[in-house]
């Protein structure tokens, strides 16, 4: 599975339950305004996760809907953290190699 | 207004989304989305700078509703929606786009060009149903207009899933210009036909050699036609085939095709009021022969010809055969009498 920059934020917020609008907002914050997501994105990333199973509707409070994580979406998540990590490691030992 | 549409919606998303904004810049504001019609509306209003969003809606999960609804808080608003294609306009100089995933909105666009091409397909169909009749009457050439046109659009689309990328359209050009062409030559014909369409007479027939309690229709072009007081549906035979056609409800089309030596077209309104049922027959100058069963169903036409000339159908349950036969009128009917007794 493709795990794009609008997938990886939106599922790092999700972590925390968050309705639309709230979604979109919490990707500026946590990607320091680095990525600004379309309402159609978001939408659509909702679409998709929910039949993918990476987040559910955990409850609608005055007509909106509020999702959360899943286990699955967890997993993605921390595996794409740990690709990251590791993808990161490996450049700091080459540059330090390099030196 | 209504104009002809310049740019294919799917595959020339950027180019008709400057095109309406200028339009809107102009006081020409679009009315509604759609991305199989070769025209577009636009209403008048006050010449405005807008921005368009085109979005397309990919998944059955998706909350319609609500991201209307958030896509207003982003300074969006919906001008118009079709199926899964929702049409935005913005006054903001600089609005976030509703779609930021770039790769993502790709993949829509190719996915919708991919699954509209069975609508295409629809027309083209019809498009064999004028191959079917070989008219030139209104309907049917407007079938043929329709199913050339959305050869053409399926000509272009196909470019798109050979490549899978809406860059990649080499022939979209050329074939605008095909579907342009159509559009005002079929035009062209759709309104002669029309003309020559009124020049049409009814003349009303003697009623004196129509044997039994048979209705007499308004006779054009020396071919008349009887109704059958039936309840049974009619059937016309083509001149190219004789398979049998049925149509169930005549009124469900605007003209009724007589094939006879020369083909006729009425209009369904204009011989309304001779109908209680819905039954018309056609025939062929096809003579197909059969034996005569004492049946009490059938009906009579006299053909256009340089001599006396008849057809016959007869009715055995529900399938009518052709019985033509080169008698004089009054001699077939005499034997018609005969028969009928």
């Amino acid at each position: 599975m493709e795990i794009t920059p609008s997938l990886f934020y939106f599922l790092l917020v999700l972590t925390k339950p968050l309705h639309g609008y709230q979604i979109m907002q919490e990707v500026e914050k946590a990607s320091a305004a680095v990525l600004t997501m379309g309402a159609g994105t978001c939408y659509g990333l909702i679409a998709k996760c929910l039949d993918d199973k990476l987040i559910r509707l955990k409850e609608e409070k005055q007509r909106k809907k509020i999702y959360e994580i899943t286990p699955k979406g967890r997993e993605i998540l921390q595996g794409e953290l740990d690709r990251m990590t590791h993808q990161l490691r490996l450049a700091n030992k080459y540059l330090g190699e390099k030196e | 207004m209504i104009l002809i549409q310049k740019y294919d919606v799917l595959l020339e998303v950027d180019s008709f989304i400057q095109w309406i904004e200028s339009m809107a810049a102009k006081g020409w504001q679009i009315k509604y989305i759609n991305e199989d019609s070769f025209l577009v509306h636009f209403k008048k209003t006050e010449p405005q700078i807008l921005k368009y969003s085109l979005y397309i809606q990919a998944y059955a999960k998706f909350s319609n509703d609500e991201f209307i609804d958030v896509a207003k808080l982003q300074g969006w608003e919906l001008v118009s929606r079709k199926s899964n294609l929702f049409l935005f306009k913005s006054s903001l100089e600089d609005p976030t786009p509703l779609e930021t995933d770039i790769n993502e909105l790709e993949n829509k666009q190719v996915d919708m060009i991919k699954n509209s091409q069975s609508n295409l397909l629809y027309f083209v169909a019809l498009s064999l149903f004028w191959l079917f009749y070989k008219s030139f009457d209104f309907a049917s050439i407007t079938y043929l207009a329709l199913g050339l046109y959305s050869i053409g659009i399926y000509g272009r689309r196909k470019c798109v899933r050979l490549t899978n990328t809406v860059k990649k359209v080499q022939f979209s050009k050329w074939i605008r210009y095909y579907n342009f062409t159509l559009i005002i030559f079929f035009s062209l014909f759709i309104a002669f036909n029309a003309y020559r369409s009124t020049d049409s007479k009814l003349v009303n027939y003697s009623p004196e050699v129509i044997p039994f309690n048979f209705s007499i229709l308004p006779e054009i072009d020396n071919t008349i036609a009887f109704k059958y007081e039936s309840k049974q549906s009619l059937f016309s035979l083509s001149p190219v085939q004789t398979t049998l056609i049925q149509y169930t409800d005549i009124h469900r089309y605007n003209r009724i095709i007589y094939i006879t030596q020369k083909k006729i077209i009425w209009d369904v309104k204009d011989i309304d009021q001779y109908l209680k049922s819905t039954q018309i027959f056609f025939t062929t100058n096809n003579n197909v022969l059969n034996e005569w069963k004492n049946e009490q169903d059938w009906i009579i036409y006299k053909n256009e010809s340089d001599s006396e000339y008849l057809s016959v159908f007869k009715r055995i349950n529900t399938i009518y055969t052709l019985h033509t036969l080169n008698f004089n009128v009054e001699e077939h009917l005499e034997l018609m009498k005969g028969l009928g007794d």
